[in-house]
């Protein structure tokens, strides 16, 4: 199937596009509202600035897809390959990508307002200016080496994430619940000198990020070494901490 | 070679804190040549989504070594946080130990022991 015949599908009411192939295509500002591409091969798909609202691409192929400016609120993206895809600018509000592989995507600047990226690997992605505010929630997300320079993570839940190596340079983190954030290697409790020194280290580097925030109102808790945690605790004078708070989807 | 399967039952609260410790002890089980981790919830009353994350980083580093996670007897509460966070396909979820007896264990898959 090419662009053409797929616009002339659409526009005859056809809906279900599960499985097709349509990999290296130009469907550029295509509309495909509503329908379900889910399993298919988009790979190397140009489909900047397609309207893509509530699309189900839930474990197809996005591979080095270039998505720019795309409108995708509320789609479907669980498990789905988003590999070095270009979403840019793109609208992806109160969109699913549980599980979806964003290794080496480009997000910057895209709107990513409530979306659900629990369990997503985001290794090395890009979200530069992203807007990851609202109820977005990224529970266990992997976000190594991610760059979160200015990323808008206001009110985002990371329980339970990897943020080693990640670059939080002027990132917007007030009332983010980032507990039990993981961070590198944890797991080794015989080296626990050596982890808190390395916890210390990236966790003082987030709150000096923080610092340029207000207050954040709500409460912060990373998982660091016991020794990083002391430390921390008396080294910083920030008020606000509350251990354990029920987050508010629990309480 | 028979697989090993480990239960862990926590009990009260699953916050960030006793979910990071339970993260830590299935890693370590998982290290130390256990191949299946049972999770029996039936004495969680309680879980936040602090928990759930600390499970899912649990997952996702047992994963990474051929292994998995079951999750048997979840309260009303807890699966409703599955579900608000869509994180119920994740896991594999069975009602109860029985039936998590009756359709994972096996002569070649027996439990190691109560946690």
């Amino acid at each position: 199937m090419d662009a053409n015949e797929l616009r002339k599908r659409y526009a005859a009411g056809e809906r279900d596009f599960s499985k097709v192939n349509l990999a290296g295509g130009n469907l550029s500002g295509i509309t495909l509202a509503g329908t379900n591409f889910s399993g298919a091969n988009l790979a190397g798909t140009n489909l900047s600035g397609a309207d893509l609202f509530g699309v189900n691409l839930s474990e197809a192929n996005l591979a080095g897809a270039n998505l720019t400016g795309a409108k995708a609120m509320v789609a479907l993206l669980i498990g789905t390959d988003l590999m070095g895809t270009n979403l840019s600018e793109s609208d992806l509000s109160g969109a699913s990508l549980t599980e979806a592989n964003l290794t080496g995507a480009n997000l910057s600047m895209a709107n990513l307002t409530g979306a659900n990226l629990s369990m997503a690997t985001l290794i090395g992605a890009n979200l530069h200016s992203a807007n990851v505010s609202g109820l977005a929630l990224l529970l266990a997300a992997d976000l190594s080496g991610t760059d979160l320079t200015k990323t808008n993570l206001n009110g985002a839940n990371l329980a339970g994430a990897t943020v080693s190596e990640a670059n939080l340079t002027g990132a917007n983190l007030r009332e983010a619940n980032l507990t039990g954030v993981v961070e590198p290697r944890p797991t080794v409790d015989t080296q626990s000198q050596m982890l808190s020194d390395n916890c210390l280290a990236s966790t003082k580097n987030l709150f000096s990020c923080l610092k340029l925030q207000s207050t954040p109102k709500q409460l912060l808790i990373l998982w660091v070494g016991a020794g990083a945690m002391t430390q921390l605790l008396k080294e910083n004078a920030i008020c606000d901490w509350i251990f354990c708070g029920a987050s508010r989807f629990a309480s | 070679m028979a697989s090993v399967v480990k239960a862990f039952q926590p009990s009260g609260i699953l916050d960030g804190i006793n979910g990071n410790q339970l993260r830590r002890e299935i890693i370590s089980a998982v290290e130390t040549g256990v191949d299946l981790v049972l999770l029996d919830l039936q004495d969680v009353t309680f879980m936040n989504s602090a928990g759930i994350g600390t499970l899912l980083a649990a997952l996702r580093a047992v994963r990474t070594k051929g292994s998995n996670i079951f999750i048997c007897s979840i309260n009303e509460q807890v699966k409703m946080l599955f579900n608000m966070t869509k994180m119920e396909r994740i896991f594999n979820i069975y009602s109860s130990r029985d039936e998590f007896n009756s359709k994972i264990l096996s002569p070649d898959r027996q439990l190691l022991e109560n946690h």
